[in-house]
């Protein structure tokens, strides 16, 4: 089983970055039509997410939350040597876009640096990845940066999901601390054999030579290309709303903890019902569950952050607190954490068009 | 037959052999609120694929009390 504790390893700080693009989910009334829209958004709570402009990467919006960080816990670069940037939409089929970012931030050449693909489950594989790094006791901080803008990858028809998904990045900074306390616990998941649930046909090496560029009348009735998002919203809401209640069960009933002990349920939010039936299903009480799915949309693996980062940041700041948090879905992948914050940095959430201009 | 309804947030009267497709209702969206309110008022997972093979009421309540 991939249960564990992680020790000796304290979150510093955590920032986030959105595009400074609001969309209101209102505006698709011309597209999609009135009734479909306002079911839409009555059954995802969601009314406005933010959406990368044209330009602008995923890699863009990690890079200033990073940047951001950064200068806030007053680090110096070269005391950083490890960058995991974890995305499904990169800057290109390759490299890998920390190689990138290791260079946009101007960090040393002593410092490891590699891609990880992976969604909603970002967060606590990252956080898992990044204490793993520094258990050797050679590198003492870490970057781990969460990003995607993929709204682009999604078909303009694709009411499906068009309407839930939001733009982020997020930094999250890490550092070899022997005087933690509270180790991170943690239980990881794969079911890879639901991996068509949500999935891009094309666009790698699987049928290069056979997608169709242009977009086709799919059995749901939507037009999509094969290098479209797809996503069966039915299946996705099944796994949600049996596996991860369920492996949140069985990873509280393995470290004998219970819902009292922890100050929030913090889950990814692919939509405000999902989370909710979640939290209803392992009897998590609905007023210490953090929800702003309807401000943001689904921004994937920076779901997490953005939700400490907008709900909890004071107490997240000048105290301690523990969260129970889970990200799930595309693989399909999940994980559990036991994560406690003490004192943590937190600059404000920045609004930010900027994109790099030497790509 | 009432939780149904209140799933599908449909009103009127009909029997058990009606046609689920003569619902507008009945569409992914209907599906997630029918999959949520089975998992809640009688504690059974369904699948996409059992709930897409129901055709009429009838093959719900029968799906529900297996």
């Amino acid at each position: 089983m991939a249960i564990g504790e992680l020790k000796n390893v304290r979150i510093k700080g955590i920032s986030c970055c959105l595009p400074d693009n609001k969309v209101l989910n209102t505006d698709y009334y011309e597209r999609f039509g009135k009734d479909l829209v306002d079911k839409a958004i009555k059954m995802t709570g969601i009314n406005t997410r933010y959406v990368a402009i044209k330009e602008q990467c995923a890699s863009d919006l990690a890079y200033t939350a990073a940047e951001r960080l950064i200068e806030k816990l007053n680090w110096d670069k070269d005391t950083i040597k490890g960058l995991i940037f974890i995305t499904q939409s990169p800057d290109y089929r390759k490299p890998s876009t920390a190689c990138i970012l290791q260079y946009r931030l101007r960090l040393s050449e002593y410092c490891a640096a590699f891609d990880v693909n992976l969604g909603c489950s970002a967060f606590i594989y990252g956080t898992f990845f990044g204490s793993l790094m520094m258990s050797n006791n050679d590198i003492n901080r870490m970057l781990v940066l969460i990003g995607d803008a993929g709204s682009r990858y999604i078909s303009p028809e694709d009411h499906s999901s068009i309407l839930l998904h939001g733009s982020a990045g997020s930094a999250i900074a890490l550092e070899y601390d022997p005087e933690v306390n509270n180790s991170i616990k943690y239980s990881l998941k794969t079911d890879g054999s639901r991996f068509k649930s949500l999935y891009t046909p094309a666009g790698a090496s699987r049928n290069a030579y056979t997608a169709k560029k242009e977009p086709y009348l799919h059995d749901d009735g939507l037009m999509r290309s094969d290098y479209h998002h797809f996503m069966n919203g039915l299946d996705i809401f099944q796994f949600s709303i049996t596996k991860v209640p369920k492996t949140i069960k069985e990873f509280l009933n393995h470290y004998k903890l219970n819902n009292d002990m922890f100050d929030y349920l913090v889950l990814h939010q692919p939509n405000k019902f999902m989370v909710e039936k979640v939290a209803k299903k392992i009897d998590f009480p609905l007023e210490k569950t953090l929800i702003n799915v309807e401000k943001f949309g689904n921004c994937n693996g920076s779901s997490i952050p953005l939700l400490i980062v907008d709900k909890i940041r004071a107490e997240a700041e000048n105290g301690r607190i523990r969260l129970l948090t889970s990200g799930f879905g595309i693989g399909l992948s999940w994980g559990v954490m036991d994560l406690t914050l003490e004192h943590i940095t937190i600059p404000d959430i920045i609004y930010s068009n900027e994109y790099y201009t030497e790509g | 037959m009432e939780k149904f309804k209140e799933a599908l947030d449909i009103e009127g009267e009909f029997d058990l052999n009606v046609e689920l497709e003569d619902f507008k209702e009945w569409d992914s969206m209907g599906y997630i609120s029918i999959m949520s309110m089975l998992d809640d008022e009688y504690g059974k997972e369904v699948n996409a694929d059992q709930l897409k093979a129901c055709k009429t009421l009838a093959d719900l309540y029968k799906l529900v009390s297996k």
